[in-house]
């Protein structure tokens, strides 16, 4: 019996291939969108997944209150790995800095840059063991690979890259020209779903003040990028190495403010998806608000290719009434032709099940490209995964396949042979309308959100930064000599195509500015008030074009005489309570840089120092040359290629042993809105997908009306109707359909779009010709769909149309 | 075997009743072969779709084989119909997707008939009907003749009591409903099935023992052929 059913259903395909085209299409695409979107939340779920007992494993990060705000941040002091080791039996600590720019020689070959060094004491693989990467150790002891200073484990990868096909055990590499390592152990290349991604570790006990430019690490207060992790002993609660974290906080802070911060624990298995650490992450983090969006919609774009199943289906049913009249006839039951109608479905869905996981294969490449990730289908090869697929298939076949069958198995066999349930009944004629609707709705909405993530992309890049960032490049600086500095200043002093050329710490929104306290007499000292300094010297101010609101830049003199005069943002001065900047000059403030205590002799307009993620800060600039890691250089316009390579050429003969890092800060800028470009580039590809399946619906719709109301157009034909009238006729109800799409989706739209801004400081606003934009789209591209077949049907002959009925 | 007692059939339209048919009584015997003449409209298929439990009357009392008919469960009646009943239809009504050999071997299946067994059933007709060369052919690449005579070889597949025929010669030239009607009276003689056929040809009512005369759903006057 059911091979017999199977071949029938097989054969009945076949005949009507367009149908079981258009039906294979929605649906294969659906799952492949689905499978796509399933593999990407599986990435991202399998972050830090590998560590055996990770529920015991635990991040040390830290809340302070500033001003009138709360700060957190996944850096913490660097004793803090040593106090809890040494006083804390239960707790297995590791202290470990990650360096995210260093520069790596090996031998005599050139330079290049790492981006993920991490330094790391002998506890680093109690704490994170990498347990579930089998053969972790290719080679070397684990026992001893990180207790003395100057040793280094590298990993496959890496490995393979320094020295080729030698092996790599026992060799030396040079870190920032300042230490050798020596390499003592490779590990195999570890999964990158790891919140902390490595290329090289090297032993803690190797850092020293040279490599962090003369910071102690020995003082509390310090940061930068010191991470702690530990894990828990069996029978240790949270609740008392919380207790233990916050002894050492109390023990250690100095100032007032820092007393009130507290350290506590964060699971490692929540780094990846807590947006509160966000900016201290050494790798990105994805909010699960982000990976509930995705899943959302992936069940939208397949619930859309079910309702087209539905719609074409009960459509075609009309078509197939004649051979469900002979076989009850000729005895079938209504369940056996339940059975059987299902039977087809779940056909066309394992059909498209395979299809799709083929288009999901061809697919996964290019959105790898998207979003710059190394995402493998090795998930699909897991048992789990195969009962997970067939239950999905099933409950894909039950969300399409019941609504047709019950229509099928149900028609009276009389009426049906005799061709009497030509017209659909009322019911069901509704019911498709309404799943018209909700597809449309769907896609509309997708469409929306796209529109306002381009809209916000478009504010990113045109927002006033307040600064000018045309045109402007930064070179980076590796040493902070001065005799270099002036070398490089001397080199290009005479060159063409250059406009200004000044040296800091970093460009406005390089995020580069020295966090530091910030006293004046009208604050209070208790609430840690801060401010960011960036170092610069007189020529920053042409260089980056920055606009000033009062007074004056900084003297030659001022330049001379260290910590004599500032310039600051509107927003400083708001903070000491000025509403006219100008009151603010010639004010005095203390910076907790040297404790220097300049004069304000300048009050710029707020400009960005940051991604517009953020809030502006309050911003000092002053002149501090220890801290002049960069040359900022306006470029003019016309030949810049050949002024960037007299730069090069410059650079290299004052560094001549280190790696020349250039940007243009349009660039740099760009990058921090990464996330938002993939979002927006997914968003695009989805709501392609969603309208692309309801315009195959669309089209297979129409094409049934077209065919039941051929005999209603010859009629009116002959009465002297013209085509466009014909045309109007049967795409009302359509269009009609789309606008109440478009009504129910607008609200809905508006309402997550609201919520996705609202994580932004500055931000675009959601216009209402966005709306009427996407319900246009939206309407053109269903008319493009229908018109080729309504054109057709008004333009055909009606006298031969007549003749056929 | 077939009774039927002030059968009524009517379509209500506003307040009016359309009637289909009207006090219809009827008796067949086993082994009978009955014709039922009148014009179109006059109830004939209503009448055979009734008695072919295909459709309900809307008042009245029908026997098959002693037993009331809708007084059963729709599972009990699609079991008396499997078993005892086969429909010949004037348009074939062929499956067209399926081959000779599989609207024939079709009935078998829904009544979950074994491999083997279908497959000697379907071989026997083949043979005793002389098409087992179109076998593998689908319905249209028959001509209509060929196309009826499956139709009524799957009527008879399951080896049905009565064969209820709507005006089964009504789409084939005079040469081939002869051939036809002949073959039901052989069926009727040799293996003493019960044929209740509809039909608009005098001639072709001759082959029957009785011809019932239908008008506006009564039954008008019934004879017995010469």
């Amino acid at each position: 019996m059911l091979v017999h059913t199977l071949n029938q259903i097989i054969r009945s395909l076949w005949r009507h291939k367009s149908f079981t085209f258009i039906n294979l299409l929605g649906l294969s695409i659906g799952i492949a969108a689905v499978l796509v979107i399933f593999l990407i939340a599986h990435y991202e779920n399998s972050f830090d997944a590998f560590h055996s007992d990770s529920e015991r494993v635990y991040r040390v990060v830290s809340k302070n209150e500033r001003e009138d705000k709360v700060v957190h941040e996944a850096t913490v002091p660097y004793p803090t790995g040593r106090f809890l080791r040494e006083e804390y039996p239960g707790i297995q600590a590791t202290q470990i800095h990650f360096a995210s720019d260093m520069q790596v020689r090996i031998g005599s070959q050139a330079p290049f840059i790492e981006e993920n060094v991490v330094f790391a004491d002998s506890l680093f693989f109690n704490v994170l063991d990498f347990a579930g990467v089998e053969d972790l150790w290719l080679a070397g002891n684990p026992a001893t690979a990180l207790q003395n200073p100057q040793q280094a484990i590298l990993t496959e990868h890496s490995a393979q890259q320094y020295f080729g096909t030698e092996n790599p055990v026992g060799k030396l590499i040079s870190l920032d020209n300042k230490v050798d390592v020596e390499v003592v152990g490779i590990l195999k290349s570890l999964p990158q779903t790891s919140h902390l991604p490595f290329t090289m570790l090297v032993s803690f006990s190797t850092l020293n003040s040279d490599l962090l430019s003369g910071l102690d690490l020995n003082t509390w207060g310090f940061t930068a990028s010191g991470y702690t992790y530990v894990r828990l002993n069996e029978g240790v609660t949270l609740a008392s190495a919380e207790g233990a974290l916050q002894a050492i906080q109390q023990r250690n802070a100095t100032e007032e403010a820092d007393k009130k911060g507290k350290l506590y624990l964060q699971p490692i298995s929540d780094i990846h998806f807590d947006l509160t650490f966000e900016d201290s992450n050494p790798s990105y983090t994805v909010s699960s608000r982000y990976l509930t969006m995705l899943v959302l919609l992936g069940g939208f774009i397949i619930l859309i290719a079910c309702i087209n199943y539905i719609n074409m289906s009960t459509s075609f049913a009309f078509t197939k009434s004649k051979e469900v009249g002979i076989r009850k006839t000729i005895g079938a039951s209504k369940g056996q032709l339940f059975f059987h109608y299902m039977l087809e479905t779940l056909v066309v869905t394992l059909s498209a099940a395979l299809l799709g996981l083929g288009l999901a294969l061809l697919a996964l490449p290019i959105v790898n490209q998207i979003l710059d990730k190394s995402i493998t289908v090795a998930p699909i090869l897991s048992l789990a995964f195969l009962l997970g697929a067939v239950a999905f298939i099933l409950v894909i076949t039950f969300i399409s396949g019941v609504y047709p069958a019950l229509i099928l198995s149900g028609f009276n066999p009389i009426a049906s042979l005799k061709n009497q349930l030509a017209m659909p009944g009322k019911s069901s004629v509704l019911l498709r309308k309404a799943l018209v609707v909700f597809q449309f709705t769907t896609s509309i909405g997708m469409i929306i959100c796209t529109l306002v993530i381009a809209r916000q992309m478009e504010y990113f890049q045109n927002k006033e930064l307040g600064f000018n960032k045309e045109a402007v490049v930064e070179v980076s600086l590796p040493l902070n000599d001065s005799v270099k500095i002036e070398a490089f200043r001397s080199l290009l002093q005479n060159q063409t195509g250059i406009e200004e050329l000044s040296f800091c710490l970093g460009a406005p929104i390089s995020d580069n500015g020295l966090g530091v306290s910030l006293h004046a007499p009208q604050l209070s000292a208790n609430t840690g008030y801060s401010a960011s300094v960036i170092p610069c010297d007189r020529a920053y101010r042409d260089a980056y074009r920055m606009e000033l609101l009062a007074g004056r830049w900084f003297l030659p003199s001022e330049e001379e005489n260290i910590g004599s005069a500032v310039v600051v943002n509107r927003s400083l001065t708001k903070t000491l309570g000025y509403t006219d900047p100008a009151e603010a000059i010639g004010k005095t403030i203390q910076l907790g840089l040297n404790e220097m205590k300049p004069t304000i002799v300048g009050v710029t307009e707020d400009f960005h120092t940051s991604s517009l993620h953020d809030d502006i800060a309050s911003v000092a600039l002053t002149p501090f040359p220890y801290f002049y890691y960069a040359a900022g250089i306006r470029l003019s316009p016309g030949n810049m290629r050949s002024t960037l390579a007299s730069i090069e050429s410059a650079w290299r003969k004052v560094y001549p042993e280190n790696v020349y890092q250039v940007a243009f800060i349009d660039d740099t800028l760009a990058l921090s809105y990464e996330q938002e470009t993939r979002d927006y580039q997914l968003f695009k590809a989805f709501s392609a997908i969603s309208i692309f399946i309801c315009c195959i619906g669309l089209w297979g719709l129409i094409a049934f009306v077209v065919v039941r109301k051929t005999k209603e157009i010859g009629i009116r034909k002959v009465l002297g109707a013209t085509v466009s009238g014909i045309v109007l006729l049967l795409s009302r109800d359509f269009l009609k359909l789309i606008g109440i799409a478009l009504l129910i989706a607008s609200p809905i739209a508006w309402y997550f779009m609201d919520q996705w801004l609202a994580d932004f400081a500055y931000r675009t606003d959601i216009s209402w010709w966005i709306f009427a934009l996407a319900g246009f789209f939206a309407l053109l591209i269903a008319l493009i769909t229908i018109s080729y077949q309504t054109i057709r049907a008004a333009l055909a002959n009606p006298v031969k149309n007549l003749r056929t009925e | 075997m077939i009774k039927l007692n002030g059968i009524y059939k009517w379509y209500q339209s506003g307040i009016n009743r359309n009637f289909v048919l009207k006090d219809i009584n009827l008796n067949i015997e086993e082994g009978a072969f009955i014709s039922l003449m009148g014009p179109s409209g006059s109830g004939k298929s209503t009448l055979l779709n009734i008695i072919g439990m295909l459709d309900e009357p809307s008042e009245g009392e029908y026997l098959f084989l002693d037993q009331s008919v809708f007084a059963m469960k729709e599972r009990q009646r699609k079991e008396l119909y499997k078993q005892y009943i086969g429909f010949v239809f004037q348009s074939y009504h062929l499956i067209d997707e399926l081959t000779v050999y599989e609207n024939i071997e079709a009935p078998l299946l829904y009544q979950g008939v074994k491999s083997s067994e279908r497959r000697s059933m379907v071989a026997d007709m083949l043979d005793r009907f002389s098409i087992v060369g179109k076998k593998d052919l689908f319905p249209n690449q028959l001509s209509g003749g060929q196309q009826q005579l499956v139709g009524i070889v799957r009527a008879l597949i399951a080896k049905p009591k009565l064969i209820l025929a709507d005006e089964p010669t009504g789409n084939l030239n005079s040469a081939q409903g002869d051939e036809i009607m002949q073959l039901f009276q052989q069926l009727n003689r040799e293996d003493g099935v019960t044929i209740l056929q509809a039909t608009h040809s005098e001639k072709n009512a001759a082959y029957g023992h009785r011809t019932i005369h239908l008008l506006d759903g009564q039954i008008q006057h019934q004879h017995v052929p010469l």
